[in-house]
C-alpha cells in the first residue's frame, strides 16, 4: 500500500491559545514524533491524556503549526495555515467536541463557509440536494436534510460531523474519540461507515480510550507517550496488556481493588420516584460504605436520576428518604447542607469553573466553612487545598495554577477535592474516568474505594462496563428512565447480562 | 414538537395583541383610516430601528446607543440644510455619519474585544453629547419643506416613511436569507468557534452586522426629525427602548442566532399601537415606557420560561 502521508520529527513547545509558542519555554509538548498513513487504512493512535495525541493531530489539521519537524502529502511537503486549507488538501478533522452550529439546519452547518452561490446570492436547491446526496451516499436516507441541528440526538449530530468532513472529498479523517457519546448500536453503525470509507481509499486516524474498539477497526496502532512516538505495531499483534504498558510505561495490576465494607444501614431509599412525566417509577436504595453501580445507555435516564435526587432537575413524583426521614423538595443547597454530594458528567459545564484557579475549586462547595467573622479565610482555604491535592495526588504547579491547564485526569480530581471537601455522607458519581487516562483512572478507583471504606456511600454511574463491574458492590441497569434489573454481588456480574437489559 | 415551539414562540405576542385590541375597541376612533396610517408611520420609524436591532441580536449584541445615532445623524443632516445644502445630499451625509458610527462600533467590538453593549452604550452617549452640542442644547427648525414633505406625504396612499421600511426590510430579508453573509450572521449567533475553524473571519461579520444597524438607526433618526420637521437632541430616547422591545416582541432571540427581519416589522407594530393606545387612553408618556418595559419582561419571560419546561419534558428515554 502506498504511504500517504508522513509526519516527521514533529515538535512542539507548550503553546498559547494561538498555538504560538511561548516565549522561552523549552516545554515539549510533542518531541521528534514520527507518523505515517497509508491508503485506506485505519491507524489507531493511543495514549494517555496529555501524551500528545491531540496536539498531533492540530498539527495535521492546521489548527495549530508544528515548530520544528516536516510532514508530506503523497510525497510532498505538506503546509496549511489553518483548518479550512487543510480540509481542501484532503485532511478532515471530527473533533471530540462537536464543531456544529445548533441554531442551523444540517445543510447548512455542512456547506458553513463555503455555501453555493446562483447570481451573487446563496443557492438554497444545490446546498438540499447536494446534503441529501451526501447523506444518502453515506446510508443516512432516514435524516432529513432541513432538520434543526438542536432536534438531533448527539449521536445524530456526529454523524452530520462525519458526513460533512468527508463532504469535502478528504482522502484522511481525523477522528477524535468519536464513540464517546454514541450508543451500541451507534457505534456498530459507526464501524460499518468506517469499513465502507476504508473500502473507497480514505485513510482513518482514530484516536479512542476504549480498547475494545481498536482491534475491530483497527489496522496499524501507534502509541504515545510523553509527546512521544514509542512503537507502531500491527493489529495482528494485539496484546492489550503489552499496550497499556508501552502506554503507561509500567504496568497497571488489579485495577480494581476493592477493600471497603458495606455496612447495614440504608442512607438513601427511593421509592416510586419518576424522572419524567411518562417513564415507570423507580425504586432503589443505597447502603453506607456501598458503591452502587448505574449501569444503563448515554440518555437512559441516568444522570436525570441523579440530578433529581441531588436537587438540580425537576422529577415527577416519588419519595426520596435519606438517613432515614424524608428528604422534601430538593435543591443543590440543601443537598450539601445534607451531605450529599454530585459529580457532574461534564466537569467543564457544570463541575469547575477551568478559568480559576485549583484552590478556589477545590473551596468551593465548602466555602461556607471557610468564613471567618464573615471574612474568607484565606490561609484555611490554602492550608484546606493543599491537603486535598496532596490527598488525592493532584499533579499541578502550584494550587494558584488555572484548572484549564490541568490534564484531564488531574481536573477530575480536582472535582473529587471540590466536593470531598464538602464532606458528604453520599457521593454520586456521573460517570467518574470519562475521558481520562488509565493512569489516572486507577487513582480515581483507589480513591473510591478509600472514601467508601470510610462509610460514605457512593453511587456511580459508568458507560465502562468492566469498570460498572470492577468497582461496584450492587448493580442497577437502567432502560428508558427506568431501573430494568437489578444485580447483587453475589449474582453473575457480567457484560453480558448488563448489555441485555440496556437495549 | 415543531408545532409545539412555534406556540410557545407566539403565545407571548399574541395575549399582547390581545390586549391592544381590547383596548382599540374601547377607544373611539382606534380603526380609523387616518389613524391607522398615523400610527404605521410612527410604527415605521420603530420598525426601521428594530431592524438594526435584529442584525445585532442575532450575532449575540446589542445596540444601546440607538437614541444617541437618531439624534447626532438627524442633527448633522439638519444642521446642513440649515446652512443651505442639498437636501438630498444632507441626508446622505447623515446616513452616511450613521454608518460610519457602525463601523467604529464594530471595529471596538471585533477588534479590541469590547463587549457590544458596553461600546454601542459609549458611542450612544458620545453621538447625544454631540447632538448636544451641534444644536446648542436645544433643538433645531426650520429645514425646507422638501424635507418636511418626505417625513409626512403619502405616496400611493402610504406614508412614505413606511415605504422605506418597507425597502429596508426587504433589503434586510434579502440579506439575512439569502447572502453568504446573512448566513454566516446567524453562523455566528449559534456558535463563534465553529465560525472561526471554517475559516470565516468573524471579525467582519461583525462588523458588517454594526455598520448596518448604525445606518439604519441613522435613517429611523432622519425620517423622525423629517416628520417633525424639528431636530430634538433627545428624540431618540424612547427608541432605545422600543427597538428592543419590538425585536423581542416579535421573536427575535436575545440569546443569538434566531430570528428574522419580519418579526421586528411585526413586533415594532405592535409596538407602534401599543403606545397608540396608551396615548389615546390619554396616559402619560412618562408612564408608557413603564408598560413597555413591562411588556418586555413578559414576553422574554414566558419565552424562557417555556423553552426550559420543554426541555424538561421533551427529553425521550
Amino acid at each position: 500500500m502506498a504511504k500517504i502521508l508522513e509526519m516527521k520529527n514533529i515538535t512542539k513547545y507548550i503553546f498559547d491559545e494561538y498555538g504560538k509558542k511561548i516565549n522561552g519555554t523549552t516545554v515539549k509538548i510533542l518531541n521528534g514524533v514520527n507518523f505515517d498513513l497509508e491508503e485506506g487504512e485505519v491507524h489507531v493512535l493511543v495514549g494517555e491524556n496529555g501524551a500528545g495525541k491531540s496536539t498531533l493531530m492540530k498539527i495535521l489539521g492546521g489548527n495549530i503549526p508544528a515548530d520544528e519537524g516536516e510532514m508530506f502529502l503523497d510525497g510532498k511537503p505538506y503546509f496549511v495555515k489553518g483548518p479550512r486549507e487543510a480540509r481542501e488538501k484532503g485532511v478532515a478533522f471530527v473533533h471530540q467536541e462537536l464543531n456544529l452550529c445548533l441554531n442551523l439546519d444540517i445543510a447548512h452547518n455542512i456547506f458553513l463557509g463555503r455555501e453555493p452561490r446562483k447570481n451573487g446570492f446563496v443557492d438554497h436547491k444545490t446546498i438540499y440536494k447536494k446534503s441529501r446526496e451526501y447523506l444518502d451516499k453515506f446510508g443516512f436516507q432516514d435524516i432529513d436534510p432541513k432538520t434543526i441541528m438542536h432536534n438531533l440526538s448527539t449521536a445524530r449530530q456526529q454523524v452530520v460531523e462525519i458526513v460533512k468532513a468527508l463532504s469535502y472529498d478528504s482522502r484522511i479523517l481525523i477522528m477524535d474519540e468519536p464513540t464517546a457519546s454514541l450508543t451500541a448500536g451507534e457505534i456498530d453503525h459507526l464501524f460499518e461507515l468506517i469499513r465502507d470509507l476504508k473500502s473507497r481509499g480514505v485513510s482513518i486516524i482514530y484516536i479512542s480510550h476504549r480498547m475494545d474498539e481498536l482491534q475491530i477497526v483497527g489496522d496499524r496502532l501507534t502509541i504515545l507517550r510523553d509527546g512521544q512516538s514509542i512503537e507502531t505495531l500491527s493489529m495482528k499483534d494485539y496484546n492489550q496488556d503489552y499496550i497499556v504498558k508501552q502506554m503507561v510505561g509500567r504496568t497497571i495490576t488489579n485495577l480494581f481493588n476493592c477493600t471497603h465494607k458495606v455496612l447495614d444501614e440504608d442512607i438513601l431509599k427511593v421509592e416510586n420516584f419518576k424522572i419524567g412525566p411518562n417513564t415507570k417509577p423507580i425504586s432503589m436504595h443505597v447502603k453506607k460504605g456501598e458503591i452502587v453501580g448505574l449501569g444503563g445507555l448515554v440518555g437512559s435516564g441516568r444522570s436525570e436520576f441523579a440530578r433529581g435526587i441531588f436537587g438540580v432537575r425537576n422529577y415527577f413524583g416519588g419519595t426520596i428518604i435519606y438517613k432515614g426521614e424524608e428528604y422534601k423538595k430538593p435543591s443543590a443547597e440543601k443537598s450539601i447542607a445534607k451531605g450529599i454530594a454530585y459529580l457532574s458528567e461534564d466537569r467543564k459545564i457544570d463541575g469547575l469553573i477551568v478559568a480559576k484557579d485549583i484552590k478556589e475549586n477545590i473551596s468551593m462547595a465548602s466555602i461556607k466553612k471557610l468564613f471567618r467573622y464573615h471574612v474568607l479565610n484565606n490561609r484555611l482555604e490554602r492550608k484546606e487545598a493543599e491537603a486535598k491535592i496532596k490527598e488525592l495526588n493532584v499533579i499541578c504547579r502550584s494550587m494558584d495554577q488555572l484548572v484549564s491547564t490541568l490534564s484531564g485526569g488531574n481536573q477530575q480530581k480536582v472535582l473529587f477535592a471540590k466536593w470531598l471537601e464538602s464532606k458528604p455522607d453520599l457521593l454520586i458519581l456521573d460517570e467518574p474516568t470519562r475521558g481520562i487516562d488509565i493512569n489516572a483512572k486507577a487513582e480515581i478507583y483507589e480513591i473510591m474505594d478509600n472514601i467508601a471504606k470510610q462509610g460514605v456511600a457512593i453511587i456511580m454511574i459508568s458507560s465502562e462496563l468492566p469498570e460498572l463491574i470492577g468497582m461496584s458492590d450492587r448493580i442497577y441497569v437502567m432502560r428508558r428512565g427506568s431501573i430494568s434489573l437489578e444485580i447483587n454481588k453475589n449474582e453473575e456480574m457480567t457484560q453480558e447480562r448488563i448489555l441485555a437489559n440496556t437495549l | 414538537m415543531k408545532k409545539r415551539n412555534i406556540k410557545t414562540k407566539y403565545i407571548a405576542y399574541l395575549v399582547i395583541l390581545i390586549v391592544a385590541c381590547v383596548a382599540g375597541s374601547r377607544i373611539p376612533g382606534f380603526f380609523t383610516v387616518t389613524n391607522i396610517l398615523n400610527v404605521t408611520r410612527q410604527a415605521s420609524t420603530i420598525a426601521i430601528c428594530a431592524l438594526a436591532m435584529t442584525l445585532v441580536l442575532i450575532i449575540q449584541g446589542i445596540d444601546l446607543g440607538t437614541g444617541g445615532v437618531m439624534a447626532f445623524c438627524a442633527m448633522v443632516s439638519g444642521f446642513m440644510m440649515l446652512n443651505g445644502m442639498n437636501v438630498f445630499f444632507s441626508m446622505f451625509v447623515g446616513v452616511a455619519v450613521g454608518l460610519v458610527i457602525g463601523v467604529i462600533n464594530g471595529l471596538l467590538i471585533s477588534r479590541i474585544n469590547i463587549p457590544p453593549f458596553i461600546a454601542t452604550y459609549v458611542t450612544g452617549q458620545i453621538t447625544l453629547g454631540l447632538a448636544l452640542v451641534v444644536g446648542k442644547g436645544s433643538s433645531i427648525s426650520g429645514m425646507p419643506d422638501l424635507y418636511v414633505a418626505i417625513g409626512n406625504q403619502l405616496f400611493l396612499n402610504i406614508p412614505i416613511n413606511t415605504w422605506i421600511m418597507i425597502v429596508l426590510l426587504v433589503i434586510t430579508t434579502i440579506i439575512l436569507k439569502y447572502t453568504r453573509m446573512g448566513k454566516h450572521i446567524y453562523a455566528l449567533g449559534g456558535n463563534e468557534s465553529v465560525v472561526k475553524a471554517e475559516g470565516i473571519n468573524s471579525g467582519m461579520i461583525k462588523i458588517f452586522a454594526f455598520s448596518l444597524c448604525g445606518l439604519y438607526s441613522a435613517i429611523a433618526g432622519i425620517l423622525l426629525s423629517a416628520q417633525m420637521a424639528t431636530v430634538h437632541p433627545t428624540q431618540g430616547a424612547s427608541y432605545q427602548l422600543d427597538a428592543v422591545a419590538a425585536s423581542l416582541v416579535g421573536g427575535v432571540s436575545m440569546l443569538g442566532g434566531e430570528g428574522a427581519a419580519w418579526m421586528s416589522v411585526v413586533g415594532a407594530l405592535i409596538i407602534g399601537f401599543l403606545r397608540n393606545a396608551l396615548d389615546m387612553l390619554a396616559i402619560d408618556p412618562f408612564y408608557q415606557n413603564l408598560f413597555i418595559g413591562a411588556a418586555i419582561i413578559f414576553v422574554v419571560g414566558v419565552s424562557v420560561f417555556n423553552k426550559n419546561k420543554e426541555m424538561e419534558k421533551a427529553k425521550v428515554f
